[in-house]
């Protein structure tokens, strides 16, 4: 379990390093936190920046290891955590969308499916233009907030 | 001249009575806004009239029934949330499980309880809470019950749950106040750390308040 902790952390810096550049869209920091027991749904984060001279839509996201993908916001009002689906966002020319705990996540459908520490769940994102781009996100420990050094 | 002079004791005693009593009132004024002001210096301390909690039945993971009796003695860290809840709640249990750490780290005699109430009793059946709860940390508590039960809990600590968006199939999620509350050993509502949560900021204020509240007793 600690080593898998481990290697996935390991995994998880080195690949956020190398991050896949191409066509004005950097897609990096993909990761899905790991599934506890009984857990019928988990979220995964990724970032992308826009590099782009043109404003950029994240449309739709799939994975072949999941029943469902969908874009999700979760955010406190008046003190009440609420959850609720996002049709698609927009990534104005130069910006970052950041994806992270607490707030914009793919909330993942995977009943039965067995997201531990140290495994990948591939994700692949729709955008305008018809562009589709696929991402491995690494699955972090529970305890993984996603903050980066 | 002569005459006065009982008339003169008196006053001289009256005025000593008046300036001890006046003193005495100062310095308890003067301690008791000591206090509130230390109170006021720790963010989320329900003070100076914490909440006494009422009688409530629920089961807890294992099936056995939890009832208020179950939190005396102990400081309690309630959370509200559900299983099938994919972002906060895996994130806000993390956090409590790093606030266990860090506060069993500071090796006070204090007896520790986390407890997760689920909002969502027709899904999280104890079987489900079991291995939930166990998978962060295997000291944790998961409480559910039948909703006129789980409102006896909620409803008297200001806790809101509303069944929110449908998703795909029989599934949905569930709105819930993100709130972490704390229960003192005497049973009274005494903290209450609001979203979003950062394990060692709670942990911090726990112990202060631990500390405020072991002070007045």
């Amino acid at each position: 379990m600690i080593e898998n902790a481990a290697r996935s952390l390991i995994l998880y810096i080195a690949l956020s390093a190398s991050c896949l550049a191409s066509g004005g869209l950097d897609i990096r920091h993909a990761w899905v936190r790991a599934a506890p027991p009984g857990a019928r749904f988990v979220a995964a984060y990724v970032e992308i920046v826009n590099h782009s001279k043109i404003e950029r839509r994240l449309l739709s996201a799939s994975s072949p290891d999941a029943a469902s993908v969908e874009l999700h916001r979760s955010e406190v009002i008046d003190g009440l955590m609420r959850m609720e689906a996002v049709g698609a966002v927009t990534i104005p020319a130069g910006a970052t969308f950041s994806m992270q705990p607490g707030g914009y996540h793919f909330m993942i459908s995977a009943p039965g499916n067995d997201i531990q520490a140290g495994g990948r769940v591939s994700l692949s994102l729709e955008f305008d233009h018809g562009e589709s781009r696929s991402v491995e996100a690494l699955v972090m420990p529970v305890t993984f907030s996603g903050a980066r050094e | 001249m002569k005459q006065s002079s009982p008339n003169r004791r008196f006053l001289v005693i009256a005025a000593c009575i008046a300036l001890a009593s006046g003193t005495a009132l100062g310095l308890a004024v003067n301690h008791l806004s000591t206090k509130q002001v230390l109170a006021n210096s720790i963010p989320g301390l329900l003070w100076p009239a914490p909440q006494a909690l009422s009688s409530f039945s629920l089961h807890d993971q294992f099936g056995e029934t939890f009832e208020l009796e179950r939190l005396q003695g102990k400081w309690s860290f309630l959370f509200f949330g559900y299983t099938s809840c994919p972002d906060i709640c895996p994130m806000t249990m993390a956090v409590l499980d790093q606030v266990n750490d860090l506060l069993s780290a500071q090796s006070t005699e204090e007896q520790l309880q986390f407890v997760l109430v689920s909002v969502d009793p027709d899904r999280d059946a104890p079987e489900r809470l079991r291995d939930y709860v166990a998978y962060f940390d295997d000291s944790f508590i998961g409480l559910s019950g039948p909703d006129a039960n789980l409102q006896e809990l909620t409803r008297q600590l200001g806790i809101m749950y509303i069944p929110g968006a449908a998703l795909d199939g029989e599934d949905y999620l569930v709105d819930h106040s993100a709130s972490i509350l704390l229960i003192a050993p005497n049973l009274s509502l005494i903290g209450v750390f609001s979203a979003p949560h950062d394990p060692k900021d709670i942990a911090d204020r726990a112990a202060r308040i631990m500390s405020f509240f072991n002070a007045k007793v």
